[in-house]
């Protein structure tokens, strides 16, 4: 197991460094020049020079690529084109913002989620059922936007309970993170539901409960931790989308966070910061499905990780 | 009186086809200490029998909506699901069909013991585990002290299939119900797995209602057996009259489909066609489509269980003609 982790850890770096190729290329491919939002219209040309050989963009692609690269293992992710600051000061400034709306809404959603599929399970073909099953079909099939929208409109616009937007307090992290948790909530409901159900059909159920096992226990210390592997796949691919999700909640709470910052960085062409917020969420995203793998492994001792 | 006794048993699913009566007047009977044969080709409702008598056919979504089901002077279909849980596992227990895929695979094999053990007995993990790892011995499983800690997926099937036998043994139980306990094995394992019922049998004084399709297992193992055919009891007596004087045609085709080693056969025999799906169970006797011995009669009325001997039933017109005529 622990030579499993060592080998993944490892392995991140070749995935790494090609993900930040793929960014790297796929940037400097879009058209647009990020000098040109630094400079006011009218502004003679040979100063448009001078700030993209400042910047280093008059240098071959190949070459900017390998400054950028050498200089991220060195800790340094650049300087921000238009903000003037360093990078990696200005992705920590923004972290905090979006880890805790990650966290949150990723909590929401598994714990809502578990809960309304293993009650619709338990409930098989009642109105529980039903009821968890629509709620989860809302879930997933509501855009982000409309459902951020719609609870700002009732919690806050008619209700007057949670600001509008804004952020560092716990009350302003509340719709937020349920428009993001809610959808994340609908599909491990769905999943849970799902898997337990298949669980409940196995000749090994059958033979526990011919032990003699009261039916909680049976759902919980055999139903239900079956039913946990599939789930735990699904953690490591939600923080992925998680942190996506955050791009248009930010937006829709204005919420200074990662997300704000990636899209408007986007718009201004900022290209170090687009690709060091970008190598954040990627990280994250490794770091999601490495923790995913190992929980993965302690829940099923089918797996050996070799 | 018997230990248990099963009568007119009808069970009913609903399929997404209209609610299906896979079982109809099926009645049996066993003695404390006896060994019971309920025989059938695939389909023809031996698993749903085990599963009702325990009770667990809810689970699967079955409901019994006639007969009765005496064990030990109690009416087992009137219990509660919390009394149940106290017979289960306890007063009778059950093998099922594939060992492969009736061990919790997420728990090691001795967990799974003694969780066994202790929804029935209070008894310390220690005093628990000391005791499943006896049970392991008694099964012939060598080395119990290391298998205690291994997973159902590092162990072989015959060894699986001893972990579920010792299970299904560890509280004593009164009537143990295999399902084809030695289906998904291999030959050599099975004759194994067959040795120890043999063994056990002597040793635990439970009664086994043993369920297969192969009557050769009958033969080595059971006292008294049940021939069932698309959910009805067509013939049942001691394994005596039933292999010397079988009457029933299904009975007869059965037996002769097991291969003789003294007889030069050129081709393994074989029934013609197959068990029908509920659904389409015909009216009358459900098994005159593949009968050869099919009259006007069995098309439109069912055959009722007839006294053959003090030992041994029969359900077919051919038979009741016969001793009519007489
Ligand atoms: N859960 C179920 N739902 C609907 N029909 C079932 C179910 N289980 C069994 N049956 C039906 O009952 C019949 C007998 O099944 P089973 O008892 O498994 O046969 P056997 O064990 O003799 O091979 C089959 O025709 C099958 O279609
Ligand atoms: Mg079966």
């Amino acid at each position: 197991m622990i030579n499993y982790t060592i080998h993944r850890l490892i392995m991140m770096i070749p995935v790494f460094i090609l993900c930040s190729m793929i960014i790297f290329l796929i940037l400097h491919l879009v058209p647009g020049n990020p000098v040109d939002n630094l400079l006011r219209p009218g502004s003679p040309p040979e100063a448009r020079e001078q700030l993209i050989i400042e910047f280093g963009l008059d240098r071959p692609i190949h070459q900017q690529y390998i400054i950028w690269l050498k200089n991220i293992f060195q800790g340094n992710m650049g300087f921000s084109i238009t903000e003037q600051r360093n990078v990696s000061e200005l992705l920590l400034l923004k972290l905090p913002n979006t880890v805790a709306l990650g966290v949150v809404s990723f909590l929401i959603s598994f714990i809502l989620g578990i809960l309304l599929g293993a009650l619709s399970a338990i409930k098989q073909n009642t109105i529980v059922d039903y009821g968890g099953m629509v709620f989860a079909l809302l879930g997933v099939s509501v855009p982000t936007f409309w459902l951020g929208l719609m609870l700002m409109l009732i919690f806050s616009v008619n209700l007057g309970w949670f600001p509008i937007s804004g952020y560092g307090d716990l009350k302003s992290l509340v719709l937020p993170a349920f428009t993001l948790g809610l959808a994340g909530a609908g599909l491990i409901a769905r999943v849970t539901r799902a898997s337990m159900l298949e669980i409940a059909q196995k000749d090994y159920i059958a033979i526990v409960r011919a032990k003699g096992i009261s039916n909680t226990q049976v759902i919980i210390k055999h139903i239900f931790r079956n039913a946990l592997i599939p789930i735990i796949t699904l953690l490591g691919l939600r923080l992925g989308w998680i942190i996506g999700g955050a791009v248009t909640v930010e937006i829709v709470f204005n919420r200074p966070g990662l997300g704000r910052l990636l899209a408007n960085s986007l718009f201004r062409r900022d290209y170090p910061v687009i690709q060091g917020a970008l190598l954040l969420l990627i990280f994250a995203v490794m770091v999601g499905n490495l923790i995913a793998d190992i929980l993965y492994a302690y829940a099923d001792p089918r797996i050996r990780y070799n | 009186m018997s230990l248990l006794e099963v009568s007119g048993l009808k069970l009913r699913f609903y399929s997404l086809d209209g609610p299906i009566e896979p079982l109809d007047r099926v009645g049996f009977q066993l003695e404390e200490g006896e060994v019971l044969g309920l025989v059938g080709e695939t389909g023809c409702g031996k698993s749903i029998t085990a599963k009702s008598i325990i009770k667990l056919i809810s689970y699967s979504g079955g409901e019994i909506i006639n007969g009765s089901i005496i064990f030990d002077h109690e009416d087992l279909l009137s219990k509660s699901e919390k009394e149940m849980q106290k017979i289960r596992g306890a007063k009778i227990s059950l093998i099922s069909q594939d060992p492969m895929t009736s061990l919790d695979p997420v728990y090691r094999v001795g967990d799974q013991i003694i969780e066994a053990i202790q929804v029935h007995k209070k008894l310390h993990y220690k005093e628990a585990k000391k005791k499943a790892v006896e049970l392991m011995r008694l099964m012939g499983i060598p080395l119990p002290k290391k298998v205690f800690y291994q997973y159902p997926h590092e162990l072989s099937g015959g060894m699986k299939q001893r972990i579920i036998i010792a299970i299904a043994l560890s509280c004593d139980p009164a009537l143990v119900i295999a399902d084809e306990p030695t289906t998904a094995l291999d030959v050599t394992i099975q004759a194994q797995i067959i040795d120890l019922f043999n063994k056990l049998k002597e040793q635990f004084q439970s009664a086994f209602l043993l369920i297969t399709h192969d009557l050769g297992v009958v033969a080595q193992m059971c006292n008294s057996v049940a021939i069932m055919y698309a959910g009805n009891i067509v013939e049942k007596g001691s394994v005596k009259k039933i292999f010397h004087s079988p009457n029933h045609p299904y009975t007869k085709s059965l037996l002769e489909c097991i291969p003789k080693m003294n007889q030069k056969q050129k081709k393994l025999m074989a029934i013609p066609g197959s068990v029908p799906h509920p659904l389409h169970f015909p009216t009358g006797c459900r098994f005159y489509p593949r009968c050869q011995y099919a009259m006007k009669k069995c098309l439109s009325q069912h055959p009722g269980l007839i006294k053959v001997d003090n030992d041994h039933f029969v359900a077919c017109f051919k038979y009741s003609n016969n001793s009519n005529g007489e």
